[in-house]
């Protein structure tokens, strides 16, 4: 049984209100944790910006999603805060963003990702044709749906991504093992 | 149609986030925002194609899976930085040219 997403165009006000309001937070969000120079304001902007993802997951109909955006994003929030206050880069004074780097180059990077916008907007302005009689809601996948599609068509696919997950769980452990004997930290000079 | 420039700015805020960065945690940010963005832009085009072959729910799928990848590809991030701060004491990109000389 399916049921209705309040899809951007299909004339549900209150959906597409919820979308925008959701997209601008997203949008802001990302800009601050893209741009921001200490750690615990990009952990903060990543975990709106995650939760406002999760938010057009909803008025799109992917519950699912939304709650899998919302737990990973959170969890990914907090791993971020705790490793940039290890390594010493909570502060805005110790920096993520480039030292030194002017006001030019952070205009010219901005143009880029401008550009890089603009191509994927405009390449992908074709890719979708919505076929919903305006003003009536959309049919969506529900979570029977998708888990019966993501076994029956896309079981290949699950295994390499569970496989996938249990490898970079090794080696994350192995990468990140504790200090030896072997692994002295060089002396740089300067 | 307006509503893919919303992944597409945020593919665009996550470029420029990667390029201005110049810590391996701070490109991870940007690169988990990159990922949210493909995620949304899969499931905003299912959500805008369906049809009687069921697009959006493919779409759905490929979102979880890119999720999915979007949280190993930090996870290995993560350990690699705890890598270089062991040995290094900094994950300062520009600083870390170990192969130069």
């Amino acid at each position: 049984m399916g049921h209705y997403a309040a899809v951007p165009g299909s004339g549900e006000p209150l959906g597409m209100a919820i979308f925008w309001v959701c997209s601008v937070v997203a949008m802001m969000s990302a800009a601050v944790a893209a741009f921001s120079a200490g750690g615990r304001t990009v952990a903060f902007a990543l975990w709106c910006a995650g939760l406002a993802v999760g938010g057009i997951f909803l008025t799109l109909g992917a519950e699912a999603l939304a709650v899998v955006q919302a737990v990973i994003s959170t969890l990914v929030a907090l791993s971020f805060l705790f490793h940039s206050t290890l390594f010493g880069e909570g502060c805005a004074e110790d920096g993520l963003r480039a030292r030194g780097s002017t006001g030019i180059k952070i205009v010219l990077f901005s143009c880029l990702g401008a550009a890089v916008s603009g191509a994927i907007f405009f390449a992908a302005s074709g890719l979708a044709q919505s076929s919903a009689a305006p003003g009536t809601g959309r049919i969506f996948a529900d979570i029977h749906e998708l888990g019966t599609v993501l076994v029956s068509r896309h079981m290949m696919s699950v295994v390499i991504v569970g496989l996938a997950l249990f490898l970079v769980l090794i080696g994350a452990g192995v990468v990140a093992r504790p200090e030896s004997e072997n692994d002295e930290p060089s002396e740089e000079a300067g | 149609m307006s509503s893919i420039i919303v992944p597409a700015i945020l593919a665009g805020l996550a470029v420029a986030g990667i390029l201005t960065k110049r810590t391996l945690l701070g490109m991870a940010a940007s690169i988990q925002i990159l990922f949210m963005a493909v995620a949304l832009f899969l499931v905003l085009v299912g959500a805008l194609s369906l049809d009687s072959a069921g697009t959006g729910v493919h779409a759905h799928a490929g979102g979880f899976f890119i999720t999915t990848i979007g949280v190993a590809q930090l996870v290995t991030l993560f350990a690699l930085a705890v890598r270089l701060f062991y040995h290094k004491r900094k994950i300062n990109l520009s600083e870390l040219r170990t192969l130069k000389h």
